[in-house]
């Protein structure tokens, strides 16, 4: 079969996208769409006109372990799964090993105050702690949250001389750890604040605060040692 | 009047183009910030569009993860130019569930509810006045209720030819030349 009649590939594009192209005839054009850049633009058209019908759709929540699966596929285990294959691979070895490992264990997890937020001291709302090595941030609310509907509480460091850099979303309830990129781990290294800007659903869309900064508060310097 | 209008917002909030093309490019960048405000912001909608293909909960969610885990590894290839980042999306998201469907199937029973077409296909609103989202609608309307519907079951569900025979009680060669048909007649429509 010829692809180059461009009524062929129109309608080969069109079922493809519809869903009714299937089997080897779909895999075929898959793989004809990697190398022509006819069939892609049919295919970017299609997809564009009858997404629309996808989009009008009522939004479903997932459960949250849809999340948490997407973190542990692309980033690695989470600290709790990790502490416990840790502690499986220690009694596999011998204990020694698992002693110094439970020592290593209790040192990484050791967590010291990084500061506490809320809109004066009587009234705090989040607690944020930090384990000795700036890896990550535990988030423990401790009081009553609430952004209104359609609103977010989302975290910045702000660097000193620098601009604010974002630690993701508030959470509104219970405790969240987070882990820190690389960049985050710099911002909050030279930062002697945090702030809490009203945000939409999900964080600011730009990567700067774009709502009201409804808290600013010190950082809690780290002990030494 | 006020309930849809407030969907019809939200719909347009996670459709923001240039909000989306943004999370996306700093996703591109290893931004995992970004990456939680896109999930936050799509993540919905796609299980919407995934539960409606899969049927199972868990399953949906299973192939949300694949689709997620693909997004973040492939938001360097979103290209910009193309435009229409929620458009990508939900290809990802749909093409999954196709490849899923494929092979184990349980036999499928529609209800009745799933073989209507739903109320704004038949009535696009004022508000869809001259936007693309109007004109997509008000093409669908020039096709012939049974030709509509097969498009409808296909895109939505994620029914093949076969199925939507069964589903209709039409011959397979009919259902076929429906759908092939009614698909130049849209495209005929929205690019005359």
């Amino acid at each position: 079969m010829t692809y180059e009649r461009p009524e062929l590939l129109e309608r080969l594009a069109a079922e493809y996208v519809l869903g009714t192209l299937r089997g080897g005839a779909r895999r075929r054009f898959e793989r004809l769409c990697g190398v022509s850049a006819a069939a892609r633009v049919r295919v970017h058209r299609w997809e564009d006109d009858l997404g629309i019908l996808s989009a009008r759709l009522a939004p479903v929540q997932p459960a949250a372990r849809v999340w948490a699966g997407i973190g542990r596929r692309l980033f690695g285990a989470q600290p709790a799964r990790r502490s416990a294959r840790l502690a499986l691979a220690a009694a596999v070895v011998g204990l020694a090993l698992l002693v110094g490992l439970f020592v290593r264990e209790q040192q990484r997890t050791h967590l010291e105050t990084l500061a506490v937020l809320g809109p004066d001291a009587a009234h705090a709302q989040w607690r944020i702690e930090r384990p000795h090595e700036l890896t990550s941030l535990t988030i423990r609310t401790v009081g009553p949250v609430a952004p209104g509907a359609g609103k977010a509480y989302e975290l910045w460091a702000l660097p000193t001389g620098g601009r604010p850099v974002s630690l993701g979303v508030l959470p509104v309830g219970g405790t969240l750890e987070r882990a820190l990129s690389g960049a985050q781990r710099t911002a909050l290294a030279t930062s002697d604040k945090l702030a809490v800007s009203l945000e939409p659903p999900g964080g600011s869309p730009t990567g700067a605060p774009t709502g009201p900064i409804v808290i600013v508060v010190d950082v809690i310097a780290a002990r030494a040692g | 009047m006020s309930q849809a209008e407030g969907s019809g917002h939200a719909t347009a909030d996670a459709a923001d183009s240039a909000v989306l093309e943004a999370l996306l490019g700093r996703c591109a960048n290893q931004d995992r910030s970004a990456f939680e405000a896109l999930y936050a912001r799509v993540a919905p909608m796609l299980l919407a569009v995934l539960l409606q293909m899969l049927k199972k909960r868990d399953l949906a969610e299973d192939v949300l993860q694949d689709v997620f885990v693909k997004v973040w590894q492939q938001a360097a290839q979103f290209d910009a130019i193309r435009g229409r980042p929620l458009a990508w999306l939900i290809a990802i998201a749909r093409y999954r569930a196709i490849d899923v469907q494929r092979g184990a199937r349980p036999t499928l029973v529609l209800d009745e509810s799933q073989l209507e077409l739903e109320p704004q296909f038949q009535v696009p609103g004022p508000a869809d006045g001259g936007s693309v989202r109007g004109a997509l609608l008000r093409c669908l309307e020039l096709i012939a209720p049974p030709q509509r519907r097969c498009l409808v079951l296909a895109y939505e569900q994620g029914l093949t030819h076969g199925e939507i025979a069964r589903a209709l009680g039409e011959p397979l060669g009919t259902i076929k030349s429906w759908v092939r048909r009614s698909l130049q007649s849209l495209r005929r429509c929205l690019e005359p």
